[in-house]
């Protein structure tokens, strides 16, 4: 039996015409040659953006440059609301046991953008369940992808993906609100059970992404600090509390790969919670365990959200710890965020870091 | 799409996603095509299990099986506008029958010539008084994962055709429809369409090269799937120590025995990230294991791997979702065996229907439940649970740039008892 018969309606290395184009020049008919503009000026305002830094400290530093976004609109669906927001395409990293630099790809057009919070509390809710993003034209999806569970020194914890539009025009994004599958306490409990979609539509002009603000830090770029954290009123931030804020009494246990793990225990639970150096956003995505020296607590933690925790890791002691106990937090592999630039060496290094109670 | 002027040529590369009559054409206006070799005059010569297809195909220089080519499946209903008690007549079994014979008569029974099996759902035995006897599991079709909202597909009758010849396909798939009188110099003696409607038609392709060469669909970046991949995803599947025996998924006993049950799903792929924003390496972790990747033992496509995917030397999956932050694909699937052996036939293929990439993942097991189970293990809420840096897809296999858009399952009766079953 030859094993290339099926070459018989094959063709090997032949492309008159790419399906995809052929279906979009179609749609605009005389004005298809217009959407080589559009790339064109994609490349344009992507050409500016600095090169990466090549001497990056292993942990979190202030990046090159950071692009302000524009605000699509929000919508309320059952008990959440989304924020969907669009900037130039941005460069980031994905982590998947190792990391990866995600350059931007030339057709790409926007990064969009979604926060979730909980419309009564008014926080974010930071899990790694993935929302789709569905672009459309004209009822035709031109961009579909599931959006990474982000940081970014400016905006916290997002979804975030670059998407390719057609130029100017009239899109309409559906985005997928998952159901949340990961422990919730406090407001949060029992809460978010149901997926729903958020609908956006809204007029896209490569004239108004270039008026974006695009700022840069020829000087400061690399030093151990970060971009500040951005003011819109429209939309909270995932900011993890202020230690004194924690239930009980709250210890600072130390940092690893460049997060500082705080630490405290209220009502038999002990909770951990990362955050951001200088920032101060609670970080999801990380795999931790940890022990309790008296009661013998050793094991690995639940990640967990609650509105005034936010992100956090939490189990249940046997009993309650005596003052002066040790606890020990260890960091057991890398965090699955991606990232944006100036957080993409951090947060990766596994470690223990230990403290009394 | 050819009356907008795309090339003879490329629109025969399309054939069997197009199909019809007119892409038929396109395939049969070739001078150098080789004559398709036809089938036996004695049918009994033919196996008894509709799904031995593996001894009537070719194998690589490891023992794997190569599926064919091309591959459509035509669902159709029966008798779609009679109200309770319509059930079908010996007659209309003598149709069905005829016309399954004169495509055997036809074909060689091979990826050369054709192989088809006929697939019946439960919607289609519900309208019988009696019941599926308890030796067959044939539930309706549902979502087998709290993050998926597959629609069910409820149509009666699945037909499955697979040949390493388009035309072939194209030409059995016209006479099924009542629009050839012969097929393969063999006169078509019934049409199922006497008996049947066609609803809806599904089509794919497996082998090397061809996603590469129909690239150009969303859901897939140009010139991003390497030229020798079988499938869009990149990598090789069906290895042999990986995929059940014919054997393993038949239904050993009861009034259906020698058939075996059928799952089909309809997924569609986002492979953008896939291609442009995960690295070859976490390619490798996503879809093997992190060790895979770590340790380079993937070559290319992975055909360096021989006859299994090797993945039952990886780690445990919940540890390397707390050690690495990521968990494979085909590490998960180790968790789905039974006494040491997988307990599924994947017969699965790549598609450009609605021109977008997309898999229609065709599985055979001796009952629904073992491709549940299997289903259960890939969804990897064991990885999520065990570990805060692995999430409902992210990380976890390659469940991210997954959609299941719908879900059927099929009884595959015996060749005897595969015109219009009774129930019992």
């Amino acid at each position: 039996m030859a094993a290339t018969e099926w070459l018989l309606c094959v063709q090997p290395g032949f492309r008159v015409m790419n399906r995809r184009t052929f279906i979009r020049v179609g749609a605009v008919g005389a004005a298809g040659g217009l959407a080589g503009c559009g790339e064109l000026f994609a490349q344009r305002s992507t050409a500016r953006i600095p090169p990466v830094l090549d001497d990056r400290p292993d942990g979190v530093y202030r990046p090159t440059h950071i692009e302000g976004m524009e605000m699509i609109g929000t919508q309320t669906v059952g008990d959440r609301t989304v924020g969907l927001f669009y900037s130039f395409p941005h460069r980031f990293w994905t982590v998947s046991g190792e990391t990866n630099l995600a350059e931007i790809q030339d057709a790409q057009t926007v990064h969009l953008m979604a926060a979730m919070w909980d419309r009564e509390t008014d926080t974010v809710i930071p899990v790694l369940r993935q929302p789709l993003f569905s672009v459309s034209q004209d009822g035709d999806v031109i961009d579909e992808k599931r959006a990474w569970p982000m940081l970014s020194q400016n905006m916290g914890f997002h979804f975030g993906e670059n998407i390719e539009l057609d130029g100017d025009g009239t899109y309409t994004v559906e985005v997928e609100v998952p159901s949340v599958d990961i422990e919730t306490v406090g407001a949060f409990d029992g809460r978010f059970q149901t997926t729903h979609t958020a609908t956006f539509t809204f007029e896209y002009a490569d004239s108004e992404r270039e008026d974006i603000s695009f700022e840069e830090f020829p000087d400061t770029a690399g030093e151990r600090a970060a971009a500040d954290p951005m003011a819109m009123m429209d939309m909270p931030l995932s900011f993890a509390p202020p230690r004194e804020e924690l239930p009980g009494s709250p210890v600072t246990v130390g940092s690893v790969g460049d997060a500082k793990f705080v630490a405290t225990v209220a009502d038999g639970t002990l909770i951990v919670s990362p955050r951001t150096p200088y920032n101060r956003y609670a970080i999801p995505g990380f795999p931790l365990s940890a022990t309790v020296e008296s009661g013998g607590f050793d094991d690995t933690l639940t990640d967990a959200i609650g509105p005034s925790l936010g992100a956090h890791y939490r189990a249940a002691l046997d009993g309650e710890p005596e003052r002066g106990d040790t606890v020990t937090v260890t960091v057991d592999g890398p965090n699955s965020l991606s990232r944006h630039e100036g957080y993409e060496t951090a947060f990766l290094e596994g470690g223990s870091v230990s403290t009394t109670l | 799409m050819v009356e907008r002027g795309i090339s003879r040529r490329s629109f025969a590369k399309a054939a069997v996603a197009i199909g019809g009559a007119s892409a038929l054409a396109a395939c049969l206006d070739r001078s150098d095509a080789d004559p398709i070799p036809s089938g036996p005059d004695d049918l009994s010569t033919l196996p008894r299990r509709q799904h031995a297809w593996n001894e009537s195909l070719p194998t690589d220089e490891h023992g794997n099986v190569r599926t064919p080519a091309h591959h459509l499946l035509l669902y159709q209903q029966y008798d779609e506008t009679a109200t309770t008690g319509s059930t079908p007549t010996d007659e209309e079994r003598d149709t069905v029958e005829e016309a399954f014979r004169s495509l055997e008569r036809a074909y060689e029974h091979s990826n050369d010539g054709l192989l088809f099996t006929v697939g019946y759902s439960r919607r289609y035995f519900d309208r019988y008084d009696d019941s599926l006897p308890g030796s067959v599991d044939l539930p309706r079709p549902e979502a087998l994962a709290s993050f998926e909202d597959p629609e069910p597909d409820e149509f009666d009758v699945v037909v499955h055709l697979a040949s390493d010849r388009a035309d072939a396909l194209l030409e059995a798939e016209e006479a099924l429809r009542g629009n050839r009188e012969t097929v393969n110099d063999e006169t078509m003696s019934a049409a199922l369409a006497d008996v049947l409607q066609v609803r809806e038609r599904r089509t794919g392709f497996i082998g090397e090269g061809m996603p590469a060469e129909r690239d150009d669909v969303d859901g897939v970046p140009d010139g991003a799937v390497p030229e020798d991949a079988p499938l869009y995803m990149g990598f090789k599947s069906g290895f042999r120590a990986n995929q059940a025996t014919e054997e393993r998924v038949t239904i050993g006993e009861g009034p259906f025995e020698g058939g075996t049950t059928q799952h089909v799903s309809k997924i569609r792929l986002h492979l953008d990230q896939w291609y442009e924003q995960d690295s070859r390496s976490q390619r490798v972790s996503k879809m093997f294991c992190p060790a895979h990747a770590q340790q380079d033992r993937v070559e290319g496509v992975g055909a360096n791997l021989g006859d299994a995917s090797g993945a039952s030397a990886c780690p445990a999956h919940t540890t390397d979702a707390r050690e690495n932050g990521v968990v494979g694909h085909a590490q998960k699937n180790t968790a789905a065996r039974e006494n040491g052996s997988p307990i599924m036939l994947r017969r699965d293929f790549s598609s450009t229907d609605d021109d977008r990439a997309g898999l229609h993942f065709l599985a055979l097991q001796h009952e629904i439940g073992d491709f549940v189970k299997t289903r259960e293990a890939m969804n990897g809420s064991d990885a999520n649970d065990a570990s805060g840096s692995v999430g409902t897809r992210h990380n976890n296999g390659i469940l991210q740039y997954m959609t299941v858009l719908r879900r059927g399952n099929y009884l595959l009766p015996p060749r005897d008892k595969r015109a219009l079953p009774r129930p019992g």
